[in-house]
């Protein structure tokens, strides 16, 4: 009885330690905050081009940067970039260290009950790459117990792949980057991510990777918030319908990614 | 909105939990196994007459203390297979923490190898013991009992680094850790659990140690 009483007391300590970094139930909207302070800070990923990348001197470039800098010249502040992995991406924004998550995030109702979605900016869908010397023509042809496919663990893929190659065997990795060294060095046959990610990797690594035909599934690509502030939802969601309505948004995927945006309406 | 605090979200992926830290088990038992039998030999070499098999036995230790484990995994899992050989995760990463370890464990052996006075040797010859006899019964268990605590530090910090297989896609306790919370987005649940599972592994580990040692050592508690 005392043990088990020790280990919930211990559960509690964690909760009250994580509730003390939040914010308390009397502080302002996080969209005064941002405007009092003058800048608004947003959690990216440090390596997913064209989406995001640091720079040799440190800066943080691609499309997703380019999107945060725009929402700062809207709301008349500084962007402050915190760059991060793919937990810290989450729990940045759970904890209020940052305002926004701008890091090619796919929004589902699972995710939704810890942190905010906006409507998306991007829909993307998922197919397989291999290497140019892979004779498979199908993703069907890969549905083999032989096959072994890359996946970014806990994202789309891990209901994608199995629901599209029951056979396949699925090699979980933390990073794309991790994911596309598997598939160079040839520790997986395939890796399965999101179509702009696999083209500018084609074109990374001329004559070494191509793409199967067909699709596994569809990603809703949308901004991160903090949850439990409408007020902050409200403008963010705002500047996304609006970056999207005018051709902002189309204008600033044709610079990162070389081609034409597909639309981002879903059909129903 | 403060974040809520709720276990209760990852009940569902618990079941998945129970194989991650069988895997996370295996890993860190065979790693510590294999590291103990490199260690030994290479500790051994540092003790030879021979120059050259001394700095063979140095420059390993070296190499293996000065460059991180995470490097190593990537170049046995990623590199190797440029050069023909591919390995699974499960093995590269049981080889690349081995030799990783096996460095530490040297160290440690090779402590306790120094800590027997030379006399010790001379007097087991003059009593007619061959070298083989006279590491037998009078040096290995005096270096058993000299090392014993020192290695269950280098025991634990093995399953901790074992973490880091999950870079190189084993399915271990810290990958059930990331596939969850990116899943869920309920990271600070996944984080605690996964401290919890590792603090649990890590005892059993040392209090098995320790249940082992009072069974070897009996004859030296009885005596005191």
């Amino acid at each position: 009885m005392a043990r088990l009483s020790l280990v919930k007391t211990a559960f509690a300590a964690a909760a009250l330690m994580l509730a003390a970094g939040s914010a308390q139930a009397q502080t302002p909207s996080i969209l005064q905050q941002v405007i009092q302070r003058g800048t608004l800070r947003i959690a990216v990923l440090g390596s997913l081009p064209p989406y995001s990348k640091v720079t040799p001197s440190g800066e943080p470039e691609g499309y997703d940067i380019d999107i945060a800098k725009r929402i700062a010249a809207a709301l008349k502040v500084k962007p402050e970039f915190v760059v991060g992995d793919i937990p810290s991406r989450v729990t940045a924004l759970q904890t209020h260290k940052v305002d926004l998550t701008i890091a090619d995030f796919t929004r589902n109702v699972e995710r939704s009950t810890t942190v905010a979605f906006t409507d998306p900016y991007l829909v993307t869908v998922m197919r397989l790459m291999v290497r140019e010397d892979n004779k498979a023509k199908t993703i069907a042809e890969l549905d083999t117990p032989e096959t072994r496919i890359a996946i970014s663990r806990g994202g789309t893929a891990e209901h994608a792949v199995p629901a599209n190659l029951p056979k396949a065997k699925i090699v979980r990795f933390n990073t794309q980057a991790d994911e596309l060294n598997a598939l160079l060095s040839g520790q997986v046959d395939a890796m399965a991510e999101d179509n702009f990610y696999n083209t500018q990797a084609i074109k990374d690594h001329p004559a070494k990777l191509k793409q199967l035909e067909g699709d596994l599934a569809r990603a809703e690509i949308a901004i991160g918030l903090p949850a439990g502030d409408f007020d902050w939802y409200r403008v963010i969601n705002l500047w996304v319908h609006q970056f999207n309505a005018t051709g902002d948004n189309a204008r600033l995927f044709k610079k990162w990614f070389g081609f034409d945006q597909p639309t981002i309406q879903a059909k129903f | 909105m403060q974040y809520t605090f709720a276990l209760r979200t990852i009940y569902p992926y618990l079941g998945t939990l129970w194989q991650a830290a069988l895997v996370t088990l295996y890993l860190s038992l065979l790693g510590i196994a294999i590291s103990l039998v490199i260690g030994a030999g290479v500790a051994v070499m540092r003790r030879s007459r021979s120059m050259p098999v001394r700095f063979l036995g140095a420059a390993y230790v070296e190499v293996m203390r000065n460059t991180p484990l995470l490097v190593i995994l990537y170049i046995v899992y990623f590199a190797l297979p440029q050069t023909g050989l591919r390995l699974s995760s499960f093995t590269a990463a049981l080889i690349g923490l081995s030799l990783n370890s096996a460095g530490y464990m040297a160290e440690i052996l090779r402590a306790g190898l120094i800590a027997i006075p030379h006399g010790q040797r001379e007097a087991a010859a003059s009593q007619g013991m061959s070298g083989l006899q006279a590491f037998r019964y009078i040096v290995f268990p005096q270096v058993i009992r000299i090392v014993y605590a020192p290695l269950g530090n280098q025991f634990i910090a093995v399953i901790l680094a074992s973490s880091l297989a999950s870079v190189i896609a084993v399915e271990d306790v810290a990958s059930w850790m990331q596939t969850i919370g990116s899943t869920s987005f309920r990271f600070f649940e996944t984080f605690v659990v996964a401290a919890g599972v590792y603090l649990v592994l890590c005892q059993s580990v040392n209090l098995g140690r320790i249940a082992i040692g009072r069974a070897l050592f009996k004859h030296l508690r009885s005596a005191r």
